[in-house]
């Protein structure tokens, strides 16, 4: 892996759901190189669309014009995808398990747990306004 | 996102073509909300993509039928797809069936 580059995009995206689509299909354009498979493609979308909600609901409040920055890279074989929104962050650690009898049946809870799942890595920045995940192809 | 619903045996059965999604959920919970059977059958199989507020979607479909006596199962899950009610636990909390037939019998 030390032989390999790192490839890096940077882009905005205005805190809106109608943007997700083409944010989406700006990171896996990136990711074309790569080849992912469909069960890889499958993760790193919904754990991208999960972080991405988030930091346009909870961080930037569905403001259009307030943006969320976009970070996407690779180096070999591990790929890593950071959102930052403009909000005042949040602690992750007050998040419930939602997978306990009190919280299976409530509304929300479920996207942050996924991503943990689903991804090796999901790290927050100090001030909590910044997410990265982190996923290790395996072929 | 396309939903056919039919009747069988008094079950309402939907089958779902597309994502269920944070912008594709509110039209599954309003669609859904206009059917009266306590007994519903979701046919997942051409749903390709759930995320977490289709999830919640689900379980607000699943609580709604409950609260008339009656159940939501769900049929024809992909092996992704399913995997999201496996890490969630959700597979505890819904009748997870391979086909229509199969969830429909269970009600009786």
């Amino acid at each position: 892996m030390s032989g390999d580059a790192l490839q890096t995009l940077q882009f905005d995206v205005p805190s809106s759901l109608d943007e997700i689509p083409q944010a989406t299909r700006r990171v896996f354009d990136f990711f074309s190189a790569l080849n992912l498979n469909e069960s890889d493609r499958f993760d790193l979308r919904l754990s991208f669309e999960e972080i991405l909600i988030n930091a346009m609901k909870h961080g930037n409040g569905y403001r259009r014009e307030v943006p969320v920055r976009v970070t996407v890279s690779y180096q070999g074989r591990e790929l890593k995808i950071a959102v930052q929104d403009q909000g005042k962050g949040f602690d992750v650690d007050r998040l419930k398990d939602p997978t306990m009898c009190d919280n299976i049946e409530a509304y929300s809870g479920r996207g942050v747990y996924l991503v943990k799942h689903l991804m090796d890595r999901l790290d927050y920045g100090p001030k909590g306004n910044t997410v990265e995940i982190t996923k290790h192809l395996k072929n | 996102m396309d939903i056919k619903i039919t009747e069988t045996n008094g079950v309402a059965v939907a089958a779902i073509e597309g994502e269920i999604n944070i912008s594709t959920s509110p039209q599954l919970k309003k669609e859904m909300e206009k059917v009266a059977n306590s007994k519903v059958v979701i046919n997942l199989g051409k749903v390709g993509y759930v995320d977490s507020s289709g999830l919640a979607t689900l379980v607000e479909i699943l609580k709604k039928a409950r609260s008339k006596g009656g159940a939501l199962y769900l049929t024809h899950l992909s092996d992704k797809v399913r995997s999201l009610f496996e890490i969630t636990k959700l597979d505890k909390l819904f009748g997870i069936y391979p086909d229509d037939a199969t969830a429909i019998a269970k009600f009786k």
